[in-house]
């Protein structure tokens, strides 16, 4: 349970966070710091290197008694406590004044330290027993006399520690807020990826996919994963549907010359000596078995095209062959039907393609043109060019197609109630469809009820 | 030094009446003449050069027309019922048949 928690996108982003906030927390403080410090220090510096130049100056005028004095008067008004001694060269105490309350300081410590050899200002701190500790500067005079000026630090260093003191106190209380606050938004922000969650997985059980998930109301990257998914499952719920029905009504459309087969088989059996039928009924097995197949290598091709054409199979055909091959395989039926079948192909163009498949998808539109279009109609055949596209259009003057009929035309088997009767449409346009995806084109159908249809196959030049 | 002379190309095909000039592309049968459009007459001479043997729609589709595949079979009917018209209408003897099941013969009446 731990650790599926430990696991967690709002948690490790919460704890990244904080971390990183903490981070930033304590290099800020640490500037902050480091800065102040800084300033103190010059502030220090210069509080103390103006005393050592006045006490410098009194000693110069007016000795040790001058120094004495103005020590005196220093201390009566001073805001802050100061140090100061006159050693001799000997380091001997001359004079010695330092703050009252600094009952525990011990001038020895100072002994120790070596009397400078030049006129240069040395300073340094140092340490009193209890802890506090004292900035003094240290300047040898012309007659050897050696001066200390300096100041205690226990103010400024107790400020330094309070502010140290606040800064930790501050973050331990703001890390853990930051931290719940972290866990809290991006336990919100995740809220529709959970229910995304939920309904794949109510998916999954139910084997439902017509399910959407509500997506939140701002544009961002979660909330258009959202709105993805919901167009996918509508897709695929939708692919499913159309490949059930097909699947229907392939059954149906196997199963009824199926029937034939085996009525017309049984009936020449029971007849038995009955030659003449036994071969008429053979005649129609034959026959009917024919109509199934069909079908069945249908689908197989189309299967097939769907899968891709080899490289192979490709070549640059000259449209007018095309268009004149599928003329002239329908010529004879065109005039037997009383109708005028034109075919015009820009001279010239081009198509990269494999012509046998193309042949066949082109003829696939003649055919069904043919079929719907009664009697002293027309059929014609152009194919242009138009910008980058080689376009063949077969328009006929049939019926046409009803405007909701329109984009069902391309499910596998469809067939308007008025072509039930006739083979092969369902299957052939899909099997053109499939022929022109795979050509990388794409085809598209033109009709109003009585006018006629205009099918249109665009492919690359 | 001996040249092999080609096999005799054959430029006419005779059977049950009918006859056929390769050369010309003209049919006859009982001596008149029969105007057969090109197809027609290809049709023609595949049946006789295959006398007594049926051909099927699918042969016939392939051979005719260079198209293997099977979307309507109608193609090769249609052209069979013209040539059967300007053939075997005014004939007592009809020289082609119909074996269903089967395909298209050419053959004189059993």
């Amino acid at each position: 349970m731990i650790r599926k928690i430990l696991r967690k996108v709002s948690f490790r982003l919460s704890l990244w966070q904080a971390l990183i906030f903490a981070i930033l927390a304590i290099v800020l403080s640490y500037v902050t710091h480091t800065l102040i410090v800084e300033q103190i220090r010059t502030h220090e510096q210069e509080v103390v290197s103006f005393r050592l130049s006045e006490f410098t100056l009194e000693y110069e005028r007016g000795g040790v008694e001058a120094v004495k004095t103005l020590a005196n008067a220093r201390r009566k008004r001073a805001q802050r406590v100061f140090f100061l001694r006159l050693a001799s060269a000997e380091n001997k105490t001359i004079f010695l004044r330092d703050p009252e309350d600094w009952l525990e300081f011990n001038s020895d410590l100072l002994r120790k330290v070596p009397v400078p050899t030049d006129t240069r200002i040395r300073w340094m701190e140092l340490n009193a027993q209890d802890g506090n500790a004292l900035y003094l500067a240290m300047h040898r005079l012309g007659d050897g006399t050696v001066i200390y000026v300096g100041q205690s630090r226990e103010d400024t260093d107790e400020l330094l520690g309070n502010f140290r003191k606040r800064a930790l106190l501050l973050a331990a209380v703001l890390l853990p807020l930051g931290f719940a606050a972290g866990i809290f938004l991006t336990s919100r922000a995740l809220r529709p990826v959970r229910g995304l969650s939920k309904t794949v997985h109510g998916m999954i059980e139910t084997g439902r996919y017509d399910v959407k998930v509500t997506r939140g109301e701002t544009d961002n990257e979660i909330n258009e994963l959202v709105s993805l998914f919901n167009r996918l499952t509508m897709q695929i719920d939708g692919l499913i549907r159309s490949m059930r029905e097909a699947l229907d009504n392939v059954a149906h459309d196997i199963r009824s010359p199926m029937t034939v087969i085996r009525g017309r088989a049984q009936l020449a059996l029971q007849r038995g000596d009955d030659l003449t039928l036994s071969k008429e009924a053979l005649a129609e097995c034959v026959e009917e078995s024919d109509k199934v197949l069909r079908i069945l290598n249908m689908l197989m091709d189309i299967a097939e095209t769907e899968a891709g054409i080899s490289a192979q199979n490709l070549r640059q055909i000259p449209v007018a062959e095309i268009s004149a091959a599928v003329a002239d395989l329908y010529d004879s039926v065109a005039e037997e039907k009383d109708i005028r079948l034109k075919s015009e192909a820009t001279a010239g163009l081009t198509v990269k393609g494999d012509p046998v498949m193309l042949r066949r998808a082109l003829a696939n539109l003649v055919d069904n043109a043919l079929k719907f279009t009664p009697r002293g109609g027309e059929v014609s055949v152009t194919v242009a060019k138009t910008g980058a596209e080689i376009v063949f259009t077969v328009r006929d003057s049939g019926p046409g197609i009803a405007k909701g009929d329109l984009p069902k035309i391309w499910d596998r088997f469809y067939r308007s109630d008025r072509s039930r009767s006739t083979y092969g449409m369902g299957l052939g346009l899909s099997f053109v469809q499939a022929t022109v995806k795979a050509h990388g084109g794409r085809i598209e159908c033109e009709s109003k009820p009585g006018s006629g249809a205009t099918f249109r196959i665009f492919l690359p030049a | 030094m001996r040249r092999s002379l080609p096999a005799p190309e054959v430029q006419r095909i005779e059977a049950d009446g009918v006859e056929l000039d390769l050369l010309s592309r003209l049919a006859r049968r009982e001596g008149q003449r029969i105007d057969l459009q090109p197809r027609e007459f290809s049709l023609l001479e595949l049946l006789m050069r295959n006398r007594g043997q049926p051909l099927s729609k699918t042969q016939l589709l392939e051979k005719l027309w260079d198209y293997s595949f099977d979307p309507q079979t109608n193609i090769v009917d249609v052209l069979v019922c013209r040539l059967r018209n300007k053939l075997d209408r005014d004939f007592d003897r009809k020289l082609i048949h119909t074996l269903r099941g089967v395909g298209y013969v050419f053959r004189s009446d059993d």
